[in-house]
């Protein structure tokens, strides 16, 4: 085939573009791609390894921490914690000089994500801001898992400078292992 | 091509004597450090190349050369040159016209000589151009370079002395060196005629030699194509010859010839620096142009597949060596992870148990802190009474108020936005308490944060 110089030119270009196109489409770019891919999954793994890394440089403050937990009274059972929790509510708002208390049963309360189970009580009861005080500290020193979630003293109906308490709590317990 | 040197020593060598010139080149021009003729002895001739060399670096070392990169010039008397024209043409082309022409100029004598050519520029309408052609006898080109070598030096060409020392002057330039005078017709750098001629200048103080000399001379330029000294002579004498008859050779030339230069210096250092002077090139015997060019048994096809095959490895390699240095440490991230990673799976667990377990633990809310903060806050003046406290776990709370009237109400206000600890006072909207009362009853809402500064212990 006879060509002029133009076309040969022409057709040089158009080959060396070609050719610059293929080899960028399907060599230097996936190249390219896959260099990108090592970076970004070294760039992971160091993250990781960073956070593995703090985990383990840790692991004796971690462990002593969950340890103390489990030693100040963290149940196992549903049964053991109410027995637990209820027990110690009722002595404590005796201690305090409450009469009249009602306590209601543990109310259970789970979620599947989470590896506790929650049980709260609503204790009502009437008298004083004293007395009203002592429970709470009592429940602020708990030796096992307890906190209050709600507190409402009402102050109006009282008689005697009595008011009513309505506290609400709850405590923790283990979810058990399903073998 | 002149060679790219700072300071070259040349040499031309005769039968019996070389001269020698270290010359210097630098921005301004060049200058000749030395210069100096050593006569051979009977027994280290040219013909005894070993011991010419021997007493040539004897030479040397006793007039402290210090380069020992040598330009070696052949006498005229050594050189056969003929003037040719050839068509312009590619350089394997010339080659071939050259040697045909060799083989019917010399014939019977060419396979003992050796020879190279030098092309001069062709006229922008001329259909040939002029070609310069020299040949040397193998015998004494062999000698020369083995005397070269054995004086220490270091070849950068053999040249014939005549063409070097023309350098870039026009017109006639003789050349007078052992008794035999180079004739050259240049015109603007570019050879138009060569012939060369007896010159006896051994006793050049006697007239009647001076005017053999110049007689030869006169035949031989006439004889020349141009036959005439149109643009001037120049003539150029070595300074073996006594400077008055040079002068008085160059006086009586003038009478025959018209304008005559006289160049009373060293054809070697006029070799060093026409072979120092940038574009000029040189006829070099010992690299001949007429050599066959070195032919790679592979051809330029497969040649630059060769190349395109080592860059395409190069890159490739070092691509791979990259890949491998990426992945490796990749890996090796990897492997050191798996290695802790169910220990820190584990740990991971407990944090986030410990977590979620701490507000039943060490961050209890305080809500006895708060109830003292509210307290703390209580009016001490003004009727007012709290009717309902509600706290929430997180320390949220709201307290339900009644007060005998406005300013008591602002003031307990005022009074709470007052502490450190409550945050996020809000007062609701009042209302009558109702029936006769002209009470009103009014909700504050908060929020206790009990590590804020001064919050009560």
């Amino acid at each position: 085939m006879n060509m002029t110089k133009r076309e040969s030119t022409l057709a040089v270009i158009i080959a060396v573009s070609l050719g610059g196109w293929a080899l960028l489409t399907w060599v230097i770019d996936p190249v390219l791609a896959a260099f990108d891919q090592v970076d970004q999954d070294t760039m992971e793994l160091e993250q990781d390894l960073l956070a593995a890394r703090t985990l383990v440089d840790n692991e004796l403050k971690i462990r002593k921490r969950w340890t103390g937990y489990e030693k100040a009274g963290l149940s196992r059972s549903l049964e053991s914690a109410d027995a637990q929790t209820g027990g110690a509510l009722l002595t404590w708002a005796e201690d305090a000089g409450f009469k009249q208390i009602n306590l209601s049963d543990g109310k259970a309360r789970s979620d599947d994500e989470l590896p506790f189970s929650e049980i709260q009580y609503t204790l009502q009861t009437e008298g004083s801001l004293k007395q009203v005080y002592d429970l709470l500290w009592s429940v602020r020193v708990a030796p096992f898992p307890l906190k209050m979630d709600k507190c409402v003293i009402d102050l109006r109906n009282g008689e005697d400078e009595q008011l009513q308490l309505s506290l609400t709590v709850s405590t923790l317990f283990r979810k058990e292992i399903e073998e | 091509m002149s060679t790219n040197r700072s300071t070259l020593l040349g040499v031309t060598l005769t039968p019996t004597s070389a001269d020698l010139a270290e010359v210097r080149r630098d921005g301004k021009g060049t200058q000749v450090l030395r210069r100096s003729t050593m006569v051979f002895t009977p027994d280290s001739g040219l013909d005894q190349p070993a011991k010419l060399g021997a007493a040539l670096s004897d030479h040397l070392e006793a007039n402290g050369y210090a380069t020992r990169h040598a330009v070696l010039g052949l006498c005229p008397r050594w050189v056969l040159t003929r003037l040719k024209k050839v068509p312009p043409a590619d350089a394997d082309a010339i080659r071939g016209i050259v040697n045909l022409q060799i083989e019917r100029d010399f014939v019977g004598s060419a396979s003992d000589m050796a020879f190279d050519y030098l092309l001069g520029d062709t006229p922008p309408d001329a259909t040939d151009g002029p070609l310069v052609l020299a040949g040397v006898r193998e015998a004494v080109l062999s000698q020369a370079q083995q005397a070269a070598q054995a004086a220490g030096l270091r070849i950068e060409a053999i040249t014939p002395t005549t063409f070097a020392a023309a350098g870039n002057r026009s017109g006639t330039v003789v050349l007078v060196e052992d008794g035999v005078a180079g004739v050259l017709r240049v015109s603007a750098g570019t050879v138009e005629a060569l012939a060369s001629c007896q010159a006896d200048t051994a006793s050049l103080h006697d007239s009647a030699a001076r005017g053999r000399v110049l007689s030869d001379l006169s035949r031989c330029v006439m004889q020349m194509p141009g036959g005439s000294v149109d643009e001037g002579l120049t003539l150029i004498l070595p300074t073996t010859i006594a400077e008055a008859d040079a002068h008085q050779l160059a006086a009586e030339a003038k009478e025959r010839f018209g304008s005559v230069e006289l160049k009373h210096a060293d054809p070697a250092a006029l070799l060093a620096e026409h072979a120092m002077a940038p574009g000029k090139g040189l006829i070099r015997f010992n690299e001949s142009r007429l050599a066959p060019p070195k032919r790679s048994k592979v051809s330029p096809r497969t040649m630059w597949a060769l190349r395109a095959a080592v860059v395409a490895l190069l890159v490739g390699g070092t691509g791979l060596y990259l890949w491998n240095d990426a992945t490796s440490r990749r890996d090796a991230l990897q492997a050191e992870l798996d290695a802790i990673s169910n220990t820190a799976d584990e740990l991971a667990t407990i944090q986030s148990d410990a977590q979620l377990a701490a507000g039943w633990y060490d961050k209890r809310p305080p809500a006895l802190d708060c109830l003292l903060e509210l307290t703390r806050t209580f009016p001490k003046q003004g009727e007012i009474r709290v009717e309902t406290l509600t706290l929430r776990g997180e320390m949220i709370g709201q307290i339900d108020c009644a007060a005998a009237d406005r300013e008591t109400m602002d003031a307990y206000f005022t009074q709470m936005q007052r502490s450190e600890s409550l945050l996020k006072i809000n007062r609701g909207p009042v209302r009558p308490s109702g029936g006769n009362s002209t009470w009103i009853d009014f909700p504050i809402a908060f929020r206790f944060d009990a590590k804020a500064k001064g919050a009560t212990p």
